[in-house]
C-alpha cells in the first residue's frame, strides 16, 4: 500500500483469468505500478489451457490463485475468488475491484475509483473510462445502459475517439465488470452477479439491481482502463456459455430486460421483444447471416418460452428492490433511442460510402494532376492516428466535384422538366401504349394478389409481375401510383443515365467516357420516341438493362469475384427487366449462349452454370406468369402496357441502325448518325478489339432480333386483332451496344494517341470523338427545344361521370358498357372497378364472348327489351356512347323501356342506365310474387359475398356475372351449392332455404404468391452484398 | 488483335448487315378480321299510321302488304297504339296478300302495323281517307312509316283558311323527346313550346301548328327527336270561305341535299307552286331543270333562285309545267328540300303535295291501287341514259295479273296508269343506280292526292362491332 487511501479504504482485487497468458503480464505489471495498491489480490483461473495459471502463481503466489472449472461464468469465478478472501470482520475489504485478465488499469485508476466511491453516500459501484487495447485512443465504455430492444447502449459512436468529451462524472445504470469497483456489502446483499448471466449482460443486470436497491452506480471519468475485449472479438474461446456468443448475448439481453423491468411492463415487453426478435432475424437473413438469425430466434424462444424462470428471478429481486421506478428510469435510454440509432447507422453507412468514394476519386485526381505514381504515396509518413480518419474532399461542392454524375443527373433532370413541359399538371399521364395509372398502389396490389380479376367480364389469368414492382414502388411513394408512372416516363432520361453510369463505372476506367455513356444512353428513351409513345415496358427496361450488365460483368470478365452472388444479382435484375419487357428473356438466352461459347473458349467453363442459373431465375421468380410465356410464347413479344393495334415498328427500315423505331415523338434519324459511325470506327482500335467485338456481338444480336421480330405479328390481348410487334427494346439493345463499343474504344484512347507517332489514327480519333460528343449534345438540344409530347397526354383517367365510377366501385360492383364510334367498326369495352388502368391489360386474354358482341350489335342496331335484360345479366348497369355518336344507335337505345337516359355531359357522351338489377352477384327468384323481389343485387366486399338470405322459392339461383369463374364457390350455411355455367357467368342453385350465403373467388393464388415471395427473398439474400463480421473488420 | 476477334467481328457485322437487309424488306402483310357491317332482313317492323279520321264524314281504310314472297313464315297485324293486344282490323299471315281494312272511330287515334319474321321485309302500309263533309272534303293518302329521329315536311300552311295538325306518335317502349323547328319565308320561326316535347312510350300527340306558328304560310317543318324515335305526320285541311278546299297528308320529304328531284306537276292541275327551303346557315343558289315527258328543259324563271339562310322560297310554276306530269331537278349550292303543291279546282277544290323521296331499288316498292280513284304511277330520273321500271300488277289475292317493263326516258318523267280491273296494288322495282323516283297520283271525284312510292324496310344494317383493343 503506497497510498494514504489504502489505510482508509480496503480493496480486494479479483482477477479472473481464462486462457489469458498473453494479456496477464501487462495487467499484473499495471497492478504493480498502481499508485494505490489493493489490499488483497486474488486470481481465479478457470482451468486455462495456456500458461495463465503458472504465470499467476509466479507473480502472486500460489495462495493467491484459486482454481475454478473451465465453464465457470464470470460471476461464479468472482464468487469463488471472494471465498478465498477473509469473509467478515475488519479483515474483510470494504470494496471489491473486478479485473478481467485482458484489461490493464492505468497507474491512478484505483485511486480515482476510490476517490469517487468515497465522495458521496450510497455509491455502491464505480466504473472507469475504458479504452481499447491496443488502440489507446478509442473509447469502449463510459458507463452502459440497455435499450428497450435489449441493445447495449454505450452512448458512444463506433470508433469514437477519446477527446475529453466524456469527462463528466455521472450516475449510470451500469458499468463494465472490467475494472468495476463494488462495495462488498452491496455485493453480498445482492448475491453478486446473476449466475444465469455467466458472461453477457451480467454487468447491466447487476447495475440495474444496484439501482433498484436504492444504491448508485457512478462513472468515474478520471479512472482509465484499457480493455482488449478478447472474448467479444473472438480472440479466445469462450467455454462458460453456449458455443454461439450472439445467442448468449441476446438471451442475456432479453433476460435482463424481463427480470428488471416494472411488473406492469412485462406483457408489453414480451410482445415487443418477440416481434423485435423476429424482425432482427429477418434482418440477419437479409444480411446473409442465417446462423445469427437462428441464434436470434433460439435466444428469444429460450427466454420467452420460460416464464417460470423469469418469474422466479423477479421474485428474488423483489427482496431488495426498494427504490422507486422513477429513481432509476432516467438511467435507461428513451424508447426511440434504438430506432434513432438504426437511422444513424444507415446514414452513417451512406456517408461513409460517399466519403470513401470521394476520397478515392480525390486521390485519383491528385495522382493524375501530379502525374506521379501511386497516390497512396502522398499519404505516407508519420500522421496522427486521428488524421487518418478525416474525410477527404468533404462538403457539398467537393461532393459534386468528385461526383460529376450528380451534376449530370441534375442537368438531365432539369432538361426532363423542360422537355416534358406540356405534360405536367393535373390528371393521369396516358396515351399511346400507356394506360392511366390506378388511383393508388392498393389497386395494383389487389390486381396482383387476387385470383380473379374484375377486368371487363372477368379473368383468372395471373397478373404480370411488373404490376407488383410498380405497386412496391408506389407504396414507397406514399401509395401514389401516378407518381411512379410520371417518374418513370417523364424522367426516363436521368434514370437511364444514372443506370448507364453505374454500369460504365464498373467496367470502364475513364470517368469522361462514363459520363458520355451516361448521357448518350440516357437520351435513348427520348430520342427514339419510346417514352413519348408511352411504352412504359421499354422505358423501364432501358433503365434496368445497365444494371443487368453491371451484375453480369463479373461473370464474363477476368474478375476473380465471379461468384454465385453475381449470378443471383444478374438473375434478379434480369427478372425485373423481363417483367417489364419479356422479349428480354429470349435475347438474354441468346446472349447467354454466346457468352457460354466465349467462356468455354477462354477456359472458364466453370462459370457457365452460373450464367444458366441467372438465366433460369426469371422463370422461377416470375412464376406463374412466366409459365404463360412458355405456353403462350407470343406473350414474349408484348410488354408492360397496351399493345397498340397497327403499330408498325419501322416506317423506313434504313433508319433502323440509327435506332429509330416508328414511335411518336422520335427525333430525326441523323441525330444518331455519329454514334453509328463511331461504333464502326471503334473496330479500328486493335488493343480493345476483344471488348469492342463483344459489344458488336450484342449489337448484332439486337439487330437480328429486330429482323426476326419485324416479320411477326402479335394478338392484341382481349381482342382478335393483330398488331406488328413493337421493336423498341431490341433496337435499344443494339443502340446500347453501339454506345458500349464506342466507349470501350474511347476508354484510355488519349494515352494511346499521345504516345504514338502522328499518323492516320490521330485525325480519325479526333473526328470520331467530335462526332460522338456532338451526338448527345445535339440530342439534348433537340429534346429540350422541341419538347415532343408524342402520343402522351395528361387528362382524367376516365371520361365517365363520377357516379358511374362510384357504381363500379360500389358493393354492387356494376359494370359500364362503353360503345365508341359512329363509323365502322364500332368498338365496345366493358369497364369494371375503376375502369381500364395500367396493369389490367396483362390479364386480358381471349376476347369477350361472341354472344356479348352480338348483344352489343343488337343494341345499337335493332334493340329489343330482352337485350337490355341480358345486359343486366352481364352486370352492366350503364351504357355509354362517347361522341362522335351514331344517331341511329342513340335512337335505338332511347327506344328501350328498361334504359333510361342518365345524366352526363351531353357534349361528350350519351348515357343510359339499365333499370333492371345489374351487378356482379344477384339473387334471382323466379317464384317471387312481386317483381321487385324477383331479382336483387347482393353486396360484394373484397370480391366476397357474405350476407344472409331469407327463405324463398325452390327455383332461386345466385347469378355471378363473371367470365373465367371456374373457381367461384358458393355456400349456404357452409354447404356448397350446385354450380352451373351460364353464358354470362355461373349460376348457383340456392333453393328455398334461408341462411348465410357466401360466394367467394378462388384463393389458390395466395399460395403462389407465398412461394414467389420466399423465392424472391432467397434470391435477394443471395444477391445482396455479404456483411463482414467484426473480427474481419478489425483485422482490416 | 487475334484471329478469333477478327472472326467474331466479321460474323457480328455480317449478322447486323443481314438483319438490316431483312428489316428493309416488306413487313408482313396482314389485315385484321375487323368486324364488318352486315345487312340483314329485319325480323320485326312496326309502321305507324298517323290517325283515324276525327269525324264521321270521312271513311278511312288501311292498306298493308308484305311484298316478300320468299318466306311464308310470319305475321302481319294492325294494332291500336293504345292497346297493343287488340287487333284493329285484322291480321294476315300470307305474303303479298294485302291487309285492306276499314278503320273506324273505335280503333283509336293511331294504328300500328306490325310485321314479323318472314313478312317483315319490305312491309308497306298506307292510310287513305275520303271526306265529304261541310268542313272537310277531299282525298288524303299517306304512307305509314317506321319511327325515326328526323322528319321534314314542306308546304305546311297554317294561315287563315288552312288548318295543319302535326301528329307525333311514339310507337316505341321508350320515352321520346322532340323538337319542332319551323322555317317560313321570313326565316326560322321562333315558336314557344316547340322544343323538348316529351312523348311517353306508346303515346301520341296532336299539335295545331297555327298555335306554334300562327299565320305561317308554305312553311317547312322539321321534327327532330333528341331522344328516342317518333313517327310524324302533318294533316292539312283548307277551306275557301265556308267551302272545303281539300285535305291531305303532307308527305315526309327526304333529308335536305344539294341535288334533289321533286316529282311534281300533275296533269290537270290548275295551279302549282314550288316551295324551296334552305335550312342551312348560308345562302343557297338554286338552278332548276324541268323533266317532262319529252325531256329536260331549263325554265328561265327558275334560274338562279336565291334562298336566304333558314328560309323558304315559294314560286309559282304553273306556267312552266303546264299541267303535265313534270318533275323538277334542283341543284343548289347548299342543302335544300323542296315540294310542289298542286291545286285543282274541278270538280271541287282540292290540293296535293309531292316532294323528294327515296329512289326505287331492286326490291319491290308497293303502290296501292285505290278503288274509285284513278291511279297513275309517274317515274322521273335525272340520268340521261334512261332505264326500265318493272311493274307487277297484282290483285287482292296476291296473284300477279300482268307485268310491265316500262321504259323511262333519261332526264324525263314517264307515267303509266293502272288500267286493269281487279288490280289491288302494283309492285315497282328498278335498278337503283338509275335513281328513279316514283310517285302515285290518285284522282277522282272526291279529290286528288299524291304519295311517294318508296321501298319498305327490306334490309337493316347491323354495324360491325368488336371489342375495343
Amino acid at each position: 500500500m503506497s497510498s494514504d487511501l489504502s489505510a482508509a479504504v480496503s480493496v480486494s482485487a479479483v482477477i479472473v483469468s481464462h486462457d489469458g497468458e498473453r494479456f496477464l503480464p501487462r495487467l499484473l505489471d499495471a497492478l504493480a505500478a498502481s499508485s494505490v495498491s489493493p489490499t488483497d489480490v486474488v486470481a481465479v483461473d478457470t482451468d486455462s489451457s495456456d500458461g495463465s495459471r503458472s504465470l499467476l502463481i509466479d507473480r502472486l503466489g500460489e495462495s493467491a490463485v484459486v482454481d475454478a472449472p473451465r465453464d465457470a461464468g464470470f460471476g461464479a469465478a468472482v464468487s469463488r475468488g471472494l471465498s478465498a478472501l477473509p469473509r467478515e470482520g475488519s479483515e474483510q475489504a470494504a470494496w471489491i475491484w473486478l479485473l478481467h485478465d485482458d484489461c490493464a488499469p492505468d497507474v491512478d485508476t484505483l485511486r480515482e475509483l476510490l476517490a469517487v466511491a468515497t465522495s458521496a453516500a450510497r455509491v455502491a459501484v464505480v466504473g472507469p473510462r475504458i479504452r481499447a487495447w491496443p488502440r489507446a485512443q478509442r473509447l469502449l465504455e463510459v458507463g452502459v445502459t440497455i435499450s428497450g430492444t435489449g441493445h447495449r447502449e454505450t452512448r458512444l459512436e463506433a470508433g469514437e475517439y477519446d477527446q475529453g468529451q466524456h469527462d463528466e462524472q455521472r450516475d449510470v445504470l451500469a458499468v463494465s465488470t472490467a475494472g468495476m469497483l463494488v462495495r462488498r456489502d452491496v455485493w453480498d446483499r445482492l448475491g453478486g452477479l446473476d449466475p444465469r448471466l455467466p458472461l453477457f449482460r451480467d454487468d447491466i443486470d447487476f447495475g440495474w439491481r444496484v439501482a433498484k436497491a436504492g444504491e448508485r452506480v457512478v462513472f468515474a471519468p478520471a479512472a482509465m482502463l484499457f480493455h482488449a475485449e478478447a472474448a467479444a472479438r473472438g480472440a479466445r474461446r469462450i467455454d462458460c456459455t453456449a458455443a454461439r456468443p450472439h445467442r448468449g448475448d441476446r438471451r442475456a439481453a432479453l433476460y435482463s430486460l424481463l427480470v428488471n423491468c416494472p411488473a406492469a411492463a412485462v406483457p408489453w415487453q414480451y410482445v415487443r421483444l418477440a416481434l423485435g426478435s423476429l424482425l432482427r432475424a429477418i434482418g440477419y437473413l437479409l444480411g446473409k447471416l442465417p446462423a445469427t438469425a437462428l441464434d436470434e430466434v433460439l435466444a428469444a424462444a429460450g427466454v420467452l418460452g420460460r416464464p417460470d424462470t423469469i418469474w422466479r428471478a423477479r421474485r428474488g429481486r423483489r427482496a431488495y428492490s426498494t427504490a422507486e421506478t422513477s429513481a432509476w428510469r432516467p438511467l435507461l435510454p428513451r424508447w426511440w433511442t434504438p430506432y434513432a440509432n438504426g437511422v444513424d447507422s444507415v446514414l452513417g453507412l451512406v456517408t461513409a460510402l460517399l466519403r470513401e468514394r470521394s476520397s478515392a476519386v480525390a486521390s485519383s485526381r491528385r495522382q493524375l494532376r501530379s502525374g506521379r505514381g501511386d497516390p497512396t504515396a502522398l499519404e505516407t509518413g508519420p500522421v496522427a492516428d486521428e488524421a487518418v480518419s478525416l474525410p477527404v474532399g468533404a462538403g457539398p461542392l467537393a461532393l459534386v466535384a468528385s461526383h460529376p454524375i450528380l451534376a449530370l443527373t441534375a442537368l438531365l433532370t432539369v432538361a426532363a422538366f423542360v422537355a416534358t413541359r406540356g405534360l405536367h399538371g393535373a390528371g393521369f399521364l396516358q396515351g399511346g401504349a400507356l394506360l392511366p395509372a390506378p388511383t393508388s398502389s392498393s389497386s395494383w396490389w389487389g390486381l396482383y394478389t387476387e385470383s380473379w380479376h374484375g377486368v371487363g367480364l372477368g379473368s383468372d389469368l395471373p397478373t404480370a409481375p411488373y404490376v407488383a414492382v410498380l405497386a412496391a414502388a408506389a407504396t414507397l411513394l406514399a401509395g401514389k401510383a401516378w407518381l411512379v408512372v410520371d417518374l418513370l416516363v417523364l424522367f426516363a432520361v436521368p434514370l437511364a443515365a444514372l443506370s448507364a453510369y453505374a454500369a460504365a463505372r464498373a467496367i470502364m476506367t475513364s470517368q469522361l467516357v462514363c459520363l458520355w455513356v451516361a448521357v448518350t444512353y440516357g437520351l435513348l428513351p427520348a430520342l427514339t420516341g419510346i417514352s413519348t409513345s408511352g411504352h412504359l415496358g421499354t422505358v423501364v427496361a432501358i433503365t434496368l438493362l445497365p444494371w443487368v450488365v453491371r451484375a453480369a460483368a463479373p461473370l464474363l470478365t477476368t474478375s476473380s469475384t465471379a461468384r454465385w452472388r453475381s449470378a443471383a444479382a444478374t438473375g434478379l435484375t434480369l427478372s425485373l427487366l423481363v417483367a417489364f419487357a419479356p422479349v428480354g428473356w429470349p435475347m438474354a438466352a441468346a446472349a447467354t449462349l454466346a457468352a457460354a461459347g466465349f467462356l468455354a473458349g477462354t477456359g472458364r467453363v466453370a462459370r457457365v452454370p452460373k450464367l444458366l442459373f441467372a438465366l433460369s431465375l426469371p422463370l422461377l421468380l416470375l412464376a406463374p406468369w412466366s409459365w404463360r410465356l412458355v405456353t403462350t410464347p407470343s406473350l414474349l413479344l408484348t410488354e408492360a402496357g397496351r399493345v397498340v393495334p397497327g403499330t408498325t415498328a419501322m416506317r423506313d427500315a434504313w433508319q433502323l441502325p440509327f435506332g429509330r423505331v416508328d414511335a411518336a415523338g422520335a427525333a430525326p434519324w441523323w441525330l444518331a448518325g455519329g454514334l453509328l459511325l463511331a461504333a464502326i470506327v471503334a473496330l479500328l482500335r486493335p488493343d480493345r478489339l476483344a471488348r469492342v467485338a463483344g459489344a458488336w456481338v450484342v449489337l448484332a444480336l439486337g439487330l437480328a432480333t429486330v429482323a426476326v421480330l419485324s416479320q411477326q405479328t402479335v394478338t392484341v390481348p382481349g381482342t382478335d386483332a393483330e398488331a406488328l410487334v413493337w421493336l423498341g427494346f431490341p433496337t435499344v439493345v443494339a443502340q446500347g451496344a453501339a454506345i458500349a463499343a464506342v466507349a470501350f474504344a474511347a476508354d484510355g484512347l488519349g494515352r494511346v494517341v499521345r504516345s504514338g507517332r502522328f499518323g492516320w489514327r490521330q485525325p480519325v480519333a479526333a473526328v470520331t470523338a467530335v462526332t460522338a460528343v456532338v451526338t448527345p449534345v445535339l440530342g439534348l438540344a433537340w429534346w429540350t427545344g422541341v419538347a415532343p409530347a408524342g402520343d402522351l397526354d395528361r387528362r382524367a383517367a376516365s371520361d365517365l361521370p363520377a357516379y358511374m365510377t362510384d357504381a363500379m366501385m360500389s358493393e354492387a360492383r356494376q359494370r359500364v358498357l362503353v360503345v365508341r364510334g359512329d363509323e365502322q367498326p364500332m368498338t365496345y369495352d366493358v369497364l369494371f372497378d375503376d375502369g381500364r388502368r395500367l396493369g389490367q391489360e396483362s390479364v386480358l386474354d381471349d376476347p369477350p364472348s361472341d354472344s356479348l358482341t352480338e348483344l352489343v350489335t343488337d343494341l345499337v342496331s335493332r334493340a329489343e327489351p330482352r337485350d337490355v335484360a341480358r345486359l343486366s345479366d352481364y352486370g352492366i348497369a350503364y351504357v355509354v356512347l362517347p361522341r362522335p355518336i351514331s344517331g341511329s344507335a342513340v335512337a335505338e337505345l332511347d327506344a328501350q323501356p328498361s334504359l333510361t337516359r342518365a345524366s352526363s355531359n351531353t357534349a361528350r357522351m350519351a348515357a343510359w342506365q339499365v333499370s333492371l338489377p345489374a351487378g356482379l352477384v344477384k339473387l334471382v327468384d323466379p317464384g317471387a310474387t312481386r317483381p321487385a323481389t324477383q331479382s336483387r343485387l347482393l353486396p360484394v366486399v373484397d370480391r366476397l359475398v357474405d350476407t344472409s338470405v331469407p327463405a324463398g322459392s325452390d327455383s332461386r339461383v345466385v347469378l355471378v356475372a363473371a367470365a373465367d369463374a371456374d373457381g367461384f364457390e358458393a355456400r349456404l350455411d357452409g354447404s356448397s351449392l350446385n354450380r352451373r355455367t351460364t353464358d354470362t357467368g355461373v349460376a348457383f342453385d340456392l333453393g328455398a332455404g334461408s341462411g348465410t350465403l357466401e360466394v367467394a373467388t378462388p384463393t389458390d393464388r395466395s399460395r403462389w404468391l407465398l412461394v414467389q415471395g420466399v423465392a424472391l427473398l432467397v434470391v435477394a439474400v443471395l444477391a445482396a452484398p455479404g456483411r463482414r463480421n467484426r473480427g474481419e473488420e478489425e483485422s482490416r | 488483335m487475334s484471329l478469333r476477334h477478327i472472326v467474331v467481328v466479321t460474323i457480328a457485322l455480317a449478322v447486323a448487315g443481314v438483319s438490316v437487309v431483312v428489316v428493309g424488306g416488306e413487313r408482313p402483310e396482314f389485315s385484321n378480321p375487323r368486324a364488318q357491317a352486315t345487312v340483314v332482313p329485319p325480323s320485326r317492323v312496326t309502321l305507324s299510321c298517323p290517325e283515324s279520321p276525327p269525324d264521321t264524314a270521312t271513311t278511312t281504310r288501311l292498306f298493308a302488304l308484305a311484298p316478300d314472297d320468299v318466306s311464308k313464315n310470319g305475321g302481319l297485324t294492325a294494332e291500336t297504339l293504345a292497346d297493343a293486344d287488340r287487333v284493329a282490323g285484322g291480321s294476315e299471315d300470307a305474303p303479298r296478300v294485302p291487309l285492306d281494312i276499314p278503320l273506324g272511330q273505335d280503333d283509336g287515334p293511331s294504328v300500328l302495323v306490325k310485321a314479323d319474321k318472314g313478312l317483315a321485309p319490305g312491309v308497306t302500309a298506307f292510310q287513305y281517307s275520303a271526306s265529304q263533309g261541310p268542313r272537310r272534303s277531299g282525298v288524303a293518302v299517306t304512307g305509314c312509316a317506321e319511327a325515326r329521329d328526323d322528319w321534314w315536311f314542306n308546304g305546311v300552311d297554317a294561315n287563315v283558311g288552312a288548318t295543319s295538325r302535326l301528329v307525333l306518335t311514339n310507337p316505341t317502349s321508350g320515352v321520346a323527346v322532340v323538337d319542332v323547328l319551323i322555317f317560313g319565308r321570313q326565316g326560322a320561326v321562333m315558336a314557344p313550346g316547340s322544343r323538348d316535347l316529351p312523348l311517353a312510350a306508346y303515346s301520341r300527340q296532336s299539335i295545331d301548328l297555327a298555335r306554334l306558328a300562327p299565320g305561317v304560310e308554305s312553311a317547312t317543318v322539321r321534327v327532330r327527336a333528341s331522344e328516342g324515335r317518333v313517327s310524324a305526320a302533318i294533316a292539312t285541311t283548307k277551306v275557301q270561305g265556308a267551302t272545303p278546299a281539300g285535305t291531305d297528308w303532307i308527305p315526309a320529304a327526304a333529308p335536305p341535299a344539294m341535288d334533289v328531284l321533286v316529282s311534281g306537276g300533275r296533269p290537270g292541275a290548275s295551279g302549282q307552286q314550288l316551295t324551296l327551303t334552305n335550312p342551312g346557315s348560308r345562302e343557297a343558289l338554286v338552278q332548276a331543270t324541268a323533266l317532262v315527258s319529252s325531256g329536260p328543259f331549263r325554265p328561265t324563271s327558275l334560274t338562279d333562285l336565291t334562298i336566304p339562310p333558314r328560309s323558304v322560297l315559294v314560286t309559282d310554276i304553273t306556267d312552266i309545267v303546264g299541267g303535265s306530269s313534270t318533275a323538277l331537278h334542283l341543284t343548289s349550292t347548299a342543302d335544300i328540300t323542296a315540294a310542289v303543291i298542286s291545286t285543282v279546282s274541278r270538280p271541287r277544290p282540292e290540293f296535293a303535295i309531292s316532294t323528294t323521296s327515296e329512289p326505287l331499288t331492286q326490291r319491290p316498292a308497293v303502290a296501292p291501287v285505290l278503288r274509285d280513284l284513278r291511279t297513275a304511277l309517274c317515274f322521273a330520273m335525272t340520268g340521261r341514259a334512261g332505264a326500265y321500271v318493272n311493274i307487277s300488277w297484282v290483285d287482292a289475292t296476291g296473284e300477279t295479273l300482268s307485268t310491265d317493263n316500262l321504259r323511262i326516258e333519261g332526264a324525263a318523267t314517264t307515267c303509266t296508269r293502272a288500267s286493269r280491273p281487279r288490280t289491288a296494288y302494283a309492285l315497282v322495282s328498278a335498278d337503283p343506280s338509275a335513281a328513279i323516283q316514283a310517285a302515285a297520283s290518285y284522282t277522282g271525284r272526291q279529290g286528288v292526292s299524291t304519295v311517294a312510292i318508296t321501298p319498305g324496310v327490306w334490309r337493316i344494317a347491323r354495324p360491325g362491332v368488336e371489342p375495343a383493343p
